[in-house]
């Protein structure tokens, strides 16, 4: 048992820690949602024939999809309070999908008697292997009820529309003004020379995915077009990482943009969620993985040089800033 | 083992296996028999000595190291292939301490069992 004067000794989190406990949560969130999306793609690619499969590997594959899921929808749930009782339903309904598999693949006459997609010729292998693929992505009208990628479109509008602005202390807050918009800024890490509420540069903020978004935003200024959305913004960062949000309270408006530029092929990444009604929403960059939501976008990429990221994140500054 | 053609045997418990390696392999102009398990897999190689031996790990009757141990006693020449989708360091470990030649982790493209079985027959010098 812990001893009492233990908890009474314990401090409030700090809005810095909280902060940064959301961030690593929300990149757990990222890690499950990208290595779902990596599993369709194994089955998609193992689909095409060139490889042997065994009826071992298709029940496995669905094995550790819903394994993924089922840490997805954990994620959601600390992420977005109240969204555990809809999310997991809707699990335990694709759970049943995945026993539907199981049984499937015990009963490899049935499978081999039933053709799909008129590819009656499939081994019954192929055959599953297709039908848990139109399972994944919803794409066929064999797939009955709601696909499993819906999971994590439903998780991801769950994090959009709740994930509204933490309650930031003004202890914590700086001001930034970036072409027109005041940015509320947080350190990451301590600057005791900045005062509270005070007012930085953009050379002081010193965080390079913002600093490229910015350089995008000179860029565009020279252009006639839309002027940008106004709304609260608020950016977290540190010397390599950006975490970005936008908003007006109303998740079909809502943006953030995740980044880390720091040369480190591993640690890069940019992730993006832009509301169906965000400019964004329209011009997410071709080059990233991008996913529909009911209420927006997704858009991510991890394996891309720092070159890339660079050149994405200017892009994606002259349309959101 | 008289003969230039390569002679080779495939034993897999998933049919799909045989099924798919069988005409792969032959269009290298190798003979190939498939078994989907290692009972009859031996009791053929009783008759017939084979070149190569393709085994899956994981069976139900027989699993692929006991197949590999009773070729190997019964030609040492034999080189026998391990294939299995639960590959681990531990059961690699225990197959080649054991004499396999090499093995391939389910799922696999025909070419990567090609090429094992290429540098197989080199060191056969058939």
């Amino acid at each position: 048992m812990w001893p009492i004067d233990a908890w009474q000794g314990r401090r409030a989190r700090s809005c810095l820690e909280d902060l940064q406990i959301e961030s690593l949560r929300f990149r757990s969130l990222l890690e499950n949602s990208r290595g779902l999306l990596d599993l369709f793609a194994d089955g998609e690619e193992k689909s095409r024939g060139d490889y042997i499969i065994d009826m071992h590997y298709v029940t496995s594959l669905v094995d550790q999809t819903m394994e993924r899921a089922g840490c997805l929808i954990f994620d959601v749930c600390v992420l977005a309070a109240g969204a555990g009782e809809v999310l997991f339903s809707l699990l335990d309904e694709q759970k049943a999908k995945a026993d539907a598999f199981h049984r499937a693949s015990r009963d490899r006459k049935t499978l081999a008697a039933v053709g799909v997609n008129g590819a009656k010729n499939l081994e019954p292998e192929y055959r599953l292997l297709n039908q848990v693929l139109a399972w994944f992505r919803g794409v066929s009208a064999e797939c009955e009820g709601p696909p499993l990628i819906s999971l994590l479109q439903a998780g991801f509008d769950q994090v959009m529309a709740q994930s509204g602005f933490p309650d930031v202390p003004e202890k914590c807050l700086r001001k930034l003004l970036l072409s027109g918009h005041e940015l509320g800024v947080v350190f990451r890490e301590n600057h005791p020379g900045l005062a509270p509420q005070c007012e930085v540069s953009l050379a002081e903020v010193n965080c390079r995915p913002l600093g490229l978004m910015a350089q995008g935003r000179e860029v565009e200024a020279n252009r006639e077009g839309p002027k940008p959305r106004a709304g609260k913004w608020l950016a977290v960062v540190g010397g390599d990482s950006l975490i970005l949000r936008s908003g007006n309270g109303n998740a079909d408006h809502a943006l953030r943009v995740e980044a880390t530029v720091s040369g480190h092929v591993d640690a890069d990444f940019l992730f993006l969620y832009a509301g169906r009604r965000h400019d964004l929403y329209h011009r997410l960059p071709a080059e990233l993985k991008i996913e529909e939501t009911t209420r927006g976008r997704l858009g991510w990429a991890y394996d891309i040089t720092e070159k890339e990221l660079e050149e994405t994140l200017i892009r994606v500054g002259q349309v959101v800033l | 083992m008289t003969t230039n053609q390569l002679r080779i045997m495939v034993i897999d418990d998933e049919s799909i296996v045989g099924r798919r390696l069988k005409p792969a392999l032959e269009k290298d102009g190798s003979l190939v028999e498939t078994f989907e398990n290692g009972k009859d897999a031996l009791e053929r190689f009783e008759q017939e000595r084979f070149h190569i031996v393709i085994t899956d790990v994981r069976m139900d009757e027989m699993d692929g190291i006991e197949v590999l141990e009773k070729v190997l006693a019964k030609s040492g020449q034999t080189k026998v292939i391990m294939i299995t989708g639960y590959a681990t360091v531990e059961m690699a470990r225990e197959a080649l301490a054991k004499g396999a030649y090499d093995f391939v982790a389910k799922p696999f493209k025909p070419n990567d069992l090609r090429a094992i079985i290429e540098r197989a027959a080199g060191e056969l010098a058939l």
